[in-house]
């Protein structure tokens, strides 16, 4: 590694062949984007000039067929494409001189040929439609694969000429090496969670839903989020989503989880093995099958399982009890799946307490009560913090069993969620009037306070500090 | 030179080439499947085949015959295309689907903005409000207007009002049904009725002598005598729907206007809201919890008519209840023994008239359907008496063709003969893009009302509230 640093210093690896390839690259958009664009001005006739090399279709816009005539629709990205072929040419030719690469110069390329790479994508995907009909659009097409190809080799340029800077600067490559390794995970961060939450804010600043939907969209500034604070549900929705994420938090997903992990580590091996399995049993049934299983405990008699037993102890009047217990049911359903998860970690914890200090404590005339509160529980810290942080958020977005089960109610928005809520404003109506911008700003918001709530548990419970010092392994 | 350093390099190429490639080669393809389309038909003997698609909802097995209809109208369609020198010829694929209403709509939207509807798509008349608005659907009135299919002479009438919205025509009737009153023969005898007074029952509801309230009261003698559970004398559906919009029309609401707007009309829903309000809570004929969406539950334990007195329920439901639950009780006769039906009875201070709602689903061709042509003229080959009668038997559905009338396989269908005359006080759903957010709007009172969890007044302001915010100058709150 370190001889072919030196090397590379001394001779910058790939000198030569970064800039060509630019070169090449900027000579193709440019030559695709703007020749036939002044053969248009020149000719002024769309379908002479269309038809030369298709091109005219990425600068001035997509063609389109209505009555016979032509209908640009303009996408306005692809200026990108040529804008790239021009920073392609100048830096191209800036490093047809010795010594004037630079950091920066790499960046500028990689950005510029990614960012116009995807406008040509969507522009060819939308031009696919257009496409069926009209052979200009074709033409498009091609040209649109022409210049894409040479947005990849823009892109090859701007690597090559990135590689070059930084063997020459050793602080750059370092720093890129610290970003490479980072690169898969904040790949998976930006693509799975920035991306859709930008999206899904730019969302709900419109007024995109069903009634409007083959309409572009239209900004209405904060109006979605105004509606959502006047709604006069708003608070009762806010304290159930404060209610069920407490509730399933304290009693199942930590008190519950905690309490099995506790007693399946202090019996036989085998026997907690099997009792662990037991618990993992709702985790691992279909949400619809399990809640259904359920809904068919709780019905009525003659199908309900609970009233045949009640029936037979002499209880009368026996009704359909999700109804009338409705947060008993929804707290047990999703604390019943959401239990597993912490027995798990919790009994990985303390199986992993080493023997000496059991022993030791042990010596010095420990019960088991003791044992567990003065040895078990603090040594417990971490897995209790990631478990409640986890499934906090976890708990707050989680809807699917509500929604199975008392779908909201019974009556009005008694057990309804903000997540539900949001499903059901952007997804769920019985006859599809589908408000997606607004249950866009119900997802965020819920968005906002994950994130927050995430903040706050890290600073406040001081992960960092925790994570460094692991108080159950370091003897 | 190093070789490591070039792989990265001709892989990017040769990925870049693969793309350009499938982009390339597919488009030409679809242009020539686009210009063949426009040309003339060329000589009879290049036949080409044109596979249409259809989408239906219904619930098997007794609806399957929505889509089935189509596929067996194929052979007319190749006939008639024969015979005038076409040289097209249809295959049909069918996809058939039992989701719920909205997100049956919600699929084809997306669909619509993919670029990948089906040709042809059967769904509640009441979607032309959302989906012709939004140009999904192809305006067929000229064709159907001009006399040139005969089939389409023969629907009723008044059906082609629920496929129009501004004057023009977006799909083809399918079937239709009435919302009945059903009450239990059985459990009303046990409450002391005679037999002729329950056979005398029809009658007086359709004159308005046995009112909505006197059910209820008849209902609720049954709670106290023990006939019935609490909670058991009358039975709506347990999801919003369409039923609860008669009710409004029963307690005198109007919900169109003149204006690209609709109408709320506060005083009915008022009527509408102490109604159930007082059902619940007061007389206890109705769980408060009825609104629970458990479909399964609501059909089997409604199905027998020795549970529940009195069920608000459709035509289809006689069909589903006795294929499903009474094939060992005798199936339909068993039906016919214990259970009786008719109008929704007229409610007090109403419109003083019986009522029921007719919801009749549609085919419609979607505009992006390369050959709607084809797609009306398997339509039409479809809209005949041999296949809708069967359809309409097994399903439970009314006619939906003046020639059914005195058509021997539907007038010797007991209960399709006995239901007809219902659709004399017929309603139907509005054909609006607003209608959605007004349903679940005054749905959100009905079930607030119902639970208990808000006094009719209140739940007046909460709706009213609810449809400002929703459709702000697109309601009229009267």
């Amino acid at each position: 590694m370190s001889t072919n640093l030196t090397e590379s210093a001394t001779q910058p690896l790939g000198a030569g062949r970064g800039r060509w390839l630019l070169l090449a690259a900027g000579l193709v958009l440019v030559g695709c984007f703007i020749l036939p664009w002044l053969s248009f001005v020149i000719t002024a006739d769309q379908r002479v000039a269309l038809s030369l090399t298709g091109l005219q279709a990425a600068t001035i816009g997509l063609v389109e067929t209505t009555d016979g005539g032509l209908l640009y629709r303009s996408s306005f990205w692809l200026f990108l494409a040529p804008l790239a072929g021009v920073v392609g040419l100048a830096l191209g030719a800036l490093n047809l001189f010795p010594g004037r690469s630079a950091p920066w110069q790499g960046l500028l390329a990689l950005f510029i040929s990614v960012a116009s790479a995807v406008a040509v994508w969507g522009a060819f995907a939308a031009s696919q439609e257009v496409a069926q009909k009209e052979k200009v659009a074709v033409e498009a097409q091609w040209g649109l694969s022409v210049a894409f190809i040479a947005l990849l080799l823009l892109l090859v340029g701007a690597l090559i000429l990135l590689r070059e800077a930084s063997s020459q600067k050793p602080a750059f490559r370092a720093a890129l090496d610290a970003l490479n390794f980072m690169t898969p995970g904040t790949v998976l961060v930006i693509v799975f969670f920035f991306l859709p939450a930008i999206i899904l804010f730019i969302l709900s600043l419109t007024d995109l839903s069903s009634a409007n939907f083959s309409e572009p969209w239209t900004y209405v500034g904060f109006d979605n989020y105004k509606r959502m604070f006047s709604d006069r549900f708003f608070p009762k929705i806010l304290r159930n989503t404060f209610q069920y994420v407490a509730l399933t938090l304290l009693f199942f997903n930590v008190g519950l989880a905690l309490l099995l992990a506790l007693l399946t580590a202090h019996v036989s091996r085998r026997v907690g093995f099997l009792f662990r399995l037991l618990w993992l049993l709702p985790r691992i049934t279909p949400s619809v099958v399990y809640i259904v299983m359920w809904q068919r405990i709780a019905q009525q008699p003659p199908y309900g399982i609970l009233n045949q037993f009640l029936g037979w102890l002499g209880v009368e009047n026996q009704p359909y009890w999700i109804p009338e217990a409705p947060w008993v049911f929804v707290v047990l359903v999703n604390g019943f799946v959401g239990a597993s998860f912490g027995m798990i970690i919790f009994t990985s914890a303390i199986e992993a307490i080493p023997a000496d200090l059991i022993i030791a404590a042990k010596v010095d005339g420990a019960g088991d009560l003791a044992l567990i509160r003065d040895i078990t529980l603090p040594l417990l810290r971490w897995p209790l913090l990631f478990v409640v942080t986890y499934q906090t958020l976890s708990l707050l977005v989680s809807f699917e069993y509500i929604l199975l089960l008392t779908n909201g109610g019974p009556g009005l928005f008694t057990t309804e969620v903000w997540a539900l809520t949001a499903y059901k404003r952007a997804l769920q109506t019985y006859f599809g009037s589908n408000q997606w911008a607004y249950g866009a700003a119900w997802g965020f918001v819920l968005v906002l306070i994950g994130a927050i709530l995430s903040v706050i548990y890290l600073r406040v419970f001081r992960f960092n500090d925790l994570v460094q010092e692991p108080k159950i392994d370091v003897l | 030179m190093n070789r490591q350093r070039l792989w990265p390099l001709a892989l990017v190429i040769a990925l870049a080439l693969i793309v350009s490639a499938c982009g390339t080669t597919a488009a030409p393809v679809q242009v020539d499947t686009g210009a063949a389309a426009d040309e003339a038909p060329p000589a009879v003997d290049e036949i080409m085949t044109v596979n249409l698609v259809a989408r239906c909802k219904a619930s098997p097995p007794y609806e399957n015959g929505r889509c089935d209809n189509l596929t067996a109208a194929v052979d007319a369609v190749n006939a008639v295309l024969e015979d005038s020198d076409d040289n097209r010829r249809i295959t049909l694929e069918t996809i058939q689907d039992d989701t719920g209403w909205g997100d049956y709509k919600t699929e084809f939207e997306l669909a619509s903005d993919a670029g990948e509807a089906p040709d042809i798509i059967v769904s509640g008349h009441e979607h032309i409000g959302d989906w012709a608005t939004a140009g999904y659907l192809v305006d067929i009135s000229e064709q159907v207007n001009s006399g040139e299919f005969a089939e389409f002479e023969d629907v009723i009438d008044s059906l082609w009002e629920s496929t129009m919205l501004n004057g023009k025509i977006w799909g083809i009737p399918q079937d239709a049904e009435a919302r009945p009153l059903y009450f239990s023969k059985t459990l009303l005898s046990e409450l002391g009725w005679s037999a002729e007074e329950i056979e005398a029952l029809p009658g007086r509801i359709e004159s308005c002598d046995y009112t909505w309230q006197d059910m209820f009261d008849t209902a609720q003698q049954a709670v106290e005598a023990g006939v019935v559970a609490e909670g058991e004398g009358w039975w709506h559906r347990p999801s919003n729907g369409p039923d609860f919009l008669y009710y409004y029309f029963a307690a005198g609401g109007e919900i169109e206007s003149d204006l690209d707007a609709l109408v709320f009309d506060t005083a009915a829903a008022q009527t509408v809201y102490e109604l159930l309000h007082n059902a619940a809570h007061e007389r206890k004929i109705i769980t408060p919890n009825k609104l629970d969406g458990d479909w399964d539950y609501h059909k089997e334990y409604t199905s027998s008519f020795t549970n529940v007195m009195f069920v608000f329920e459709g035509t289809w439901r006689w069909a589903s209840w006795h294929t499903n639950y009474l094939q060992d009780q005798g199936g339909e006769a068993y039906l016919f023994e214990n259970v009786g039906f008719a109008p929704i009875p007229c409610m007090e201070g109403g419109i003083g008239k019986p009522i029921t709602l007719t919801h009749p689903l549609v085919y419609m061709i979607s505009t992006q359907s390369e050959h709607p042509d084809l797609a009306l003229l398997l339509l039409a080959k479809t809209t005949v008496k041999e296949l809708n009668t069967p359809y309409a038997v097994e399903s439970g559905h009314l006619g939906i063709l003046k020639s059914q009338a005195d058509h021997d396989a539907y007038t010797s269908a007991e209960f399709l003969s006995a239901t007809l005359p219902l659709l004399d006080h017929t309603t139907f759903l509005p054909n609006s893009p607003y209608w959605s957010a007004w349903s679940e709007a005054y749905y959100l009172g009905i079930q607030a009302v119902e639970s208990g969890d808000l006094s009719p007044s209140e739940a007046i302001e909460v709706v009213v509230e609810q449809l400002q915010n929703e459709l702000g100058d697109n309601v009229i709150i009267e």
